[in-house]
Order: C-alpha cells, then structure tokens, then sequence
C-alpha cells in the first residue's frame, strides 16, 4: 500500500516511516503541515494518509479537517487520523465523513501491530476507532442505557465492532465460530433497537452514534411503555 | 468705630423715645393734643422699627448705604415726632422738616436696595427729585388745618394767591418725583432676575403702595375725588409701618431658606446625586440659573457634570462665582445670580452641603474607577492564567508527549528487533517499560486535557461539556440551549464551573445523577449544576469552588452554591457573554 504520512513530530514521523516500511508498506512522501497536504494527495493518489490531528499553522485540529477535505475529493483515498484527544465527538466527525477512515491515539503507533492493522483496514474501506475511545463511550455513566439489556460477552463483541473490527476478524480475535458471531451481533443489534445493517462502514457509525447518544433509533420511552 | 457709632444712635434712639412719650403726655402742641393715644403709640413704634431695621442692616452689610439711610429714616422720624410736638418756632420747624425728610430717605433707600448704590442715572435722578420736592414742601407748608401750632419758620412771605398757585405746583412736581419713583422701582423688579426679585420683593412691594397713596393723597389735595384724605393717610401710616417689617420679613426669609439647605444636605445624603445636584442646588438656591462646574485636579481645571472644560464666567458677565472648598481644597464652583449676595448665609450653606456633594461624588468616582481597575485586573489575571495553561498545555504537546510517543515507538521496535531470541529478563523489563510509558502518557494526556481542554476551544462549550460527561464518574445529562460560540473567557469559566461540580458530584456528593443545564439568557450565559448527593457543600476559602467564584466574578458574574444536607447540591452561575 502507498502511504503519505503528515505530522510535524519529526521524530514520530520518522519511526512511524521506519514502522510502516518495515511491515512492507510504501511511504511515498512525508510532510510537516497540512497546508501542502491535499497538493500532495491530489498529486500522488495514495492509498492511504497519516495525519496527525494537530499541525501548523494552527495547531487546532487542521489534521482532521483536512482528512474530512480528502475524503470529500477522493472518496477512495483511507485516511487514518492520529489524536492525542480521546474524544468520541472527533472520531464520529471522521467518520460521517464516509467509509475508509480510522482514529487512533497517537500512542498507539507503539501497540504491536495496531497502526499496520488500523492502515491496513483503512486503505481497504474498513474503519479503525481506537479501543480507548470506545471503551471511554462504553463505559460512559449514564441514568438509563439500552446497553445494560447485553450480556458481557455481547458487550465484548460490541467493543471490538465499534473498533471497526469485521465478523471474520472478530471470530478470530474472540476465538469465536463466525456463525456464533454473527448471531451475537444479530443480538446486539436487536437489543440496542438498531435496524441491521450490512454494510461494514454504516455499522460502525451505528453503533458508535449509538454509544455516543445511549440511546436506541426509538428512544428509552418504548419500555417505560 | 461703627460699632460705636451704632452704640450711640440707639442710645440716642431711646432717649428720643423717652422724650416722645414726655411730651406726647404733656401734649404741649395741638398736633400732640390732636392724636390719640393709640396712634403715637404707632408712630413710636413705627420710628422705633425703622431704627431696629437699619441697625440689623448695618450690621449685616456694614459697607453699604442700606443700613445707614434705614436708621437714619427712623431717627429722623423719631426728631420730627418730638419737633412737632414742642412748641417754639424753631424745634417745630426743625420737627417739620425732619417729618419731611424722613419721606425722602425712604425714596432714597427704597431705589437704592438692596445694594445701597444708585446705579443708574434715572436712579440718582429720581433720589433728587425726592429730596428737592421734599424741602420745597417745607417752604411752601401752611399747615393751615393746625391751629395755635407754633409758625413754620421756612414758610416762603407770599400772599395767599401766590403761595396757594405754588403750593398746586409744588403737588404737581411732587406727582411727577412720585411718578419717577415707581418707575424706577418697576424697572428694578422687570431688569432683575428671579433671585433678584426674590430678595427684594416685599420692600419694593410696600414703597409702591406707599408711592401710590402719597400721590393719591395728593391727588386728593388737588381737587380729584379719590376718597376721604384720612382713608389715604391711613394707608401711608400702614405702608410706613410695613416698610422695616417687610425689610426683617426678608431677613427671616433669608432663615428660613436655610430649611431648603437641610433639605439639600438629605438629597444629598440620599444617594447618588449624578446630574441631581445641579437642580437640587437650584432649588435650594432658588435660583434656575445656577451652574456647576467640578474641579478636575489631575487637569487643575473647571470641568462640567460631563467632563468637558467648563470656563467660569467673569465678574462683568453679570454672573457671580462663589468657590467650593473642601477640607481646605478646592472641589468645584458654583456660578449663580449676583443677587444671592443678599443672603449670604444661604449661599454659604449651599456651598457647604454642594462642596460636601461634589466631594462625595469625587470619591464615588474614585472608587467606580478604582473598581473597575481592580476587575479589568482580576480578568486580566485569569486571561493570563488560561494564557499560560495554554502554553503549557502546547509544550506538553510539542514536547514530552512527542518525545515519549518516540520513545515507545523506538522500545517497540528494539523488543521487535530482539524476537524471539532475546533474555526473558530482558524480554521482560521491556515489557515493563512499554506499560510504563503507556501510563506515563495516560497520565500526560489526562494532564494536558485538564489544564486547557483542546475541545473546548475548537468545537465550543456543548460538545466540551458532553465530553466532560463522557468522563465523568457520575451519569450526567447535559441540556445545552446556547447555539453559537460565546467569548474565549466565559466558554473557559462555564467549562471550570461545570468540570469541578463534576467531580465535586463525584468524590464529595456521592451522586448518582447530575444534570447540567446551560442556556442563553439576556446576554448572559445561565449555568446549572445540580445532583442528587448527599448536599452540605460550599464556597470555603481556598476550596475549588473559591477559585471557580473569582474566575466568574472576573467575568462580572456571579456564582451561588445551594447545598441543603441531604437534598443534593445545586451550584448556579450567570456570566455576562455580550
């Protein structure tokens, strides 16, 4: 996979060029701001961008909003958004952007094989949410929630979905038969009042908008009758 | 010396008194034996009055006229009822013309008041038609309705014919002085201004009637029917008497005006007085035209009620400035009718209370601007403090987050490179360091959130607020009805407020809901954090909510705790947001 990677901690940059090259990825350019940023996309047509979410000239969130722009130009384009904020709104911002987006913390570049996998799926369409930032939604006190209906282990496979995690990579990771899987997640979704939805990118963000709100596609009132 | 002169004029006063009672008793003349009793008891007092009213002037205004001319009209009239009442040629006559002469020292004082100064032409024109008519009258009187009184000496040695053709001429010019008399009274009171004619009313007012029934008398004499001549004369002994009690009536007046001070003093003492003063001044003062002017002591200048340079009017403006003093220092002016120098105690005592005032108001003024000094500081305070949270924040950033994220990225890569083969000890202590730095960087990020919250500033107080929901340990339902973007300030403060209410929820309250409410309101953002804990909480010195008062307060807000034990906590704040 052709990668660019734009962040001005020059020496994160540099070990996450060394990190990627090493898991045999093709980092075509690096930069330091993301000004120049979009020229570059539109120039090399990369599979995937790295942008670190806070960057000259602002040192906002200029990284996200110029992930948020590529998106919008090439749709085909994953981009992957490193944070040093776990804030669900940014995560969900990113990915009402459309399907190919990730965000991770930015630490997360030293978790064996998180950054290569969150890139990987990414550039193939997937989505990558870091696990902090979802079990910060997961976890999240609330009064009432429809997430005390599931059981533990379905509150697991839930916590990996929002990850962005697949069926398959799921059954893998919880040492699950995929039919077992999917069935879990055929609970989850009924449970948490969600229309099923087949499309990886689209569950994702229902889960997530899920988790961010508590609350189901008919509200708390239908049990209160 | 005038003391003594004053001393002697009214020993002099008595002793013609005694002398007026001795003869009046003896009735040596037929014009004594003529009047009753009652009416030389009048005439006494009359004269008497007039001594008393000339001296109280003479002493309130030694250097003028006023006060002299009033004693000596008593006098004078005291000498003419003792002349007339002594029977040889001489005194009489003497009696006679004191009588008379007393007629024109009051024409004399009535134009000349209340400054004792004939300032006009007509004035002084009029003053001499008065006393040449006066001493004609002399020559020419017959006193022909007196028999068996003693011969008047100045009587002209005419025949009857030619005696009674001058006495009509002598009416006739005595009408035409009456007639410039009341012009030049008339033409005080139309020149004067209100104060003027204030002070000068009631005299003026009884030496026109007094005018007017002379020269009805006269009229009389002439041959016009205007009534019984004792009808007239009756009115010119009442004027008369009215005279020097009109004189004291403004004097008590003058006193009295003094009730209008203290009713100045408690306006002023009411409260602010901004833009009052100057009515409240007129008032007091009776005087609409009164100014202001402030004594601005950084510019050592006249200022007016709005700061503009005020320049005080010169004395030939017909205006009179009567400084302000304060403990010895100059806080103002005031610039008013020169007609109020006749109560110069009034004047005196506005001054104090408008001098009291415009010190008062000074000091006002010095603590609303040392006030404001001390909030624009305070806010500049907290203003500099969120700067620096923020540059810590950035640095912490830039700084040891990038470094230990390079770090764990270079440990990764050794424990990488190592495989397999490496020392579990080894192994293991890299692992150790891993975890280690991952809580280190845990930590800092926790840290850097804490100090200046990167949400905050880029998405806004709602999506800070549900963020700070997200993290808090007690379920919280955030309600936010503020659409836009508030000031940086008051985005920072509601974020603190709500922040430390949370955790206040949390670790103190033992809560199980909070719910936070924030809403626009009148230019002012409304903020309400209340949970369902265990209550008793408040702003103690040196506490979190201490801090998070101050922070609101120097946003020109305020913050309220409402803790009752048991039935949870309820912290609310306003914060003006423009």
């Amino acid at each position: 996979m052709r990668v660019i990677i734009a962040d001005d901690a020059v020496l994160v940059r540099q070990g996450v060029v060394r990190l990627l090259e090493d898991e045999g990825f093709e980092v075509i350019d690096q930069l330091d701001d993301a000004g120049e940023l979009l020229a570059r996309v539109d120039q090399h047509c990369p599979d995937v961008v790295i942008v670190d979410i806070r960057m000259p000239p602002t040192q906002t969130v200029e990284g996200l909003e110029a992930a948020l722009e590529i998106k919008r130009r090439h749709p085909g384009v994953g981009v992957l958004v490193l944070s040093q904020h776990i804030e669900s709104r940014y995560a969900l911002r990113l990915l009402a952007g459309g399907a190919g987006v990730g965000y991770l913390l930015k630490e997360r570049v030293a978790d064996a094989n998180a950054l290569a996998d969150a890139v990987r799926r990414v550039g193939d369409g997937g989505s990558a949410v870091d696990p902090e930032v979802v079990v910060r939604m997961l976890e999240r006190k609330r009064r009432e929630t429809t997430l005390d209906r599931l059981s533990p282990r379905e509150r697991e496979v839930l916590c990996l979905m929002a990850q962005g995690r697949s069926n398959a990579a799921l059954a893998q990771e919880l040492f699950l038969n995929p039919k077992t899987v999917e069935s879990h997640v055929a609970s989850i979704f009924t449970k948490l009042d969600l229309l099923p939805e087949p499309d990886h990118h689209r569950r994702v963000l229902a889960v997530l908008t899920h988790l961010h709100t508590g609350v189901g596609r008919s509200g708390m009132g239908r049990d209160q009758g | 010396m005038s003391v003594r002169i004053r001393l002697c004029l009214l020993v002099a006063a008595m002793a013609g008194a005694a002398a007026f009672v001795a003869l009046s008793a003896e009735g040596s003349t037929p014009q004594a034996a003529d009047t009753p009793a009652a009416v030389q008891a009048v005439e006494l007092a009359i004269a008497l009055l007039y001594v008393a009213a000339g001296m109280l002037a003479w002493s309130r205004h030694p250097g003028r006229l006023i006060g002299r001319l009033l004693t000596a009209a008593g006098l004078v009239l005291l000498v003419g009822h003792i002349g007339v009442r002594v029977n040889d040629g001489a005194v009489f006559t003497a009696g006679m013309v004191a009588q008379a002469l007393f007629i024109a020292l009051l024409a004399h004082a009535a134009v000349a008041y209340p400054s004792g100064r004939l300032s006009s032409a007509f004035d002084r024109a009029t003053v001499g038609a008065a006393y040449t008519v006066i001493l004609g009258e002399n020559l020419l009187a017959t006193l022909s309705n007196c028999d068996g009184c003693p011969p008047n000496l100045l009587l002209l040695p005419l025949d009857d014919g030619a005696l009674d053709r001058l006495t009509d001429l002598q009416r006739g010019l005595t009408l035409v002085a009456i007639g410039m008399f009341m012009a030049a009274l008339l033409r005080h009171w139309l020149g004067g201004t209100a104060a003027a004619r204030r002070a000068v009313a009631p005299v003026v007012a009884t030496a026109l009637v007094m005018a007017m029934a002379n020269a009805g008398l006269l009229l009389v004499a002439l041959g016009v029917p205007l009534g019984p001549d004792w009808a007239w004369w009756l009115v010119i002994l009442a004027a008369t008497a009215a005279v020097p009690i009109a004189y004291l009536g403004t004097r008590v007046r003058s006193r009295l005006a003094g009730a209008g001070v203290g009713r100045l003093v408690v306006e002023i003492g009411a409260g602010p007085i901004h833009g009052q003063l100057r009515a409240s001044l007129a008032r007091a003062l009776g005087d609409p035209t009164v100014e202001v002017a402030l004594w601005a002591r950084d510019t050592q200048r006249y200022v007016d009620g709005d700061g503009r340079p005020m320049t005080l009017p010169a004395a030939e403006d017909g205006r009179a400035v009567t400084v302000l003093e304060q403990a010895g220092e100059r806080v103002g002016a005031l610039v008013h009718d020169p007609a109020l120098a006749e109560e110069p105690a009034l004047v005196e005592s506005v001054c104090a209370a408008a001098g009291l005032a415009l010190e008062n108001e000074r000091l006002q003024a010095e603590v609303r601007a040392r006030l404001a000094e001390v909030r624009a500081s305070r806010a500049r305070i907290v203003e500099a403090a969120d700067a620096a949270r923020g540059r810590v924040e950035r640095n912490l950033h830039d700084g040891a987050q990038q470094r230990l994220v390079t770090l764990a990225l270079a440990l990764r890569m050794a424990r990488d490179r190592l495989g397999g083969d490496a020392d579990p000890a080894v192994a293991g202590l890299l692992a150790q360091a891993s975890e280690e730095l991952r809580l280190a960087l845990a930590e800092l990020r926790e840290l850097a959130c804490g100090l200046h919250p990167a949400i905050l500033a880029e998405e806004g107080l709602e999506a800070a607020l549900d963020s700070l929901a997200e993290r808090s340990a007690v379920a919280v339902e955030v309600s936010v009805t503020t659409i836009e973007r508030l000031p940086p300030p008051v985005e920072v403060a509601a974020y603190f407020v709500v922040s430390e209410a949370l955790a206040n929820a949390a670790k103190h309250a033992h809560a199980s809901l909070v719910t936070v409410r924030a809403a626009r309101h009148n230019g002012r953002l409304c903020l309400e954090v209340a949970d369902d804990g265990v209550g008793g909480a408040s702003i103690r010195p040196r506490s979190g909510l201490e801090g998070l008062n101050d922070r609101v307060e120097a946003l020109g807000g305020w913050l309220h705790v409402a803790s009752p034990r048991g039935r949870g906590t309820s912290l609310t704040a306003e914060i003006p947001c423009g």
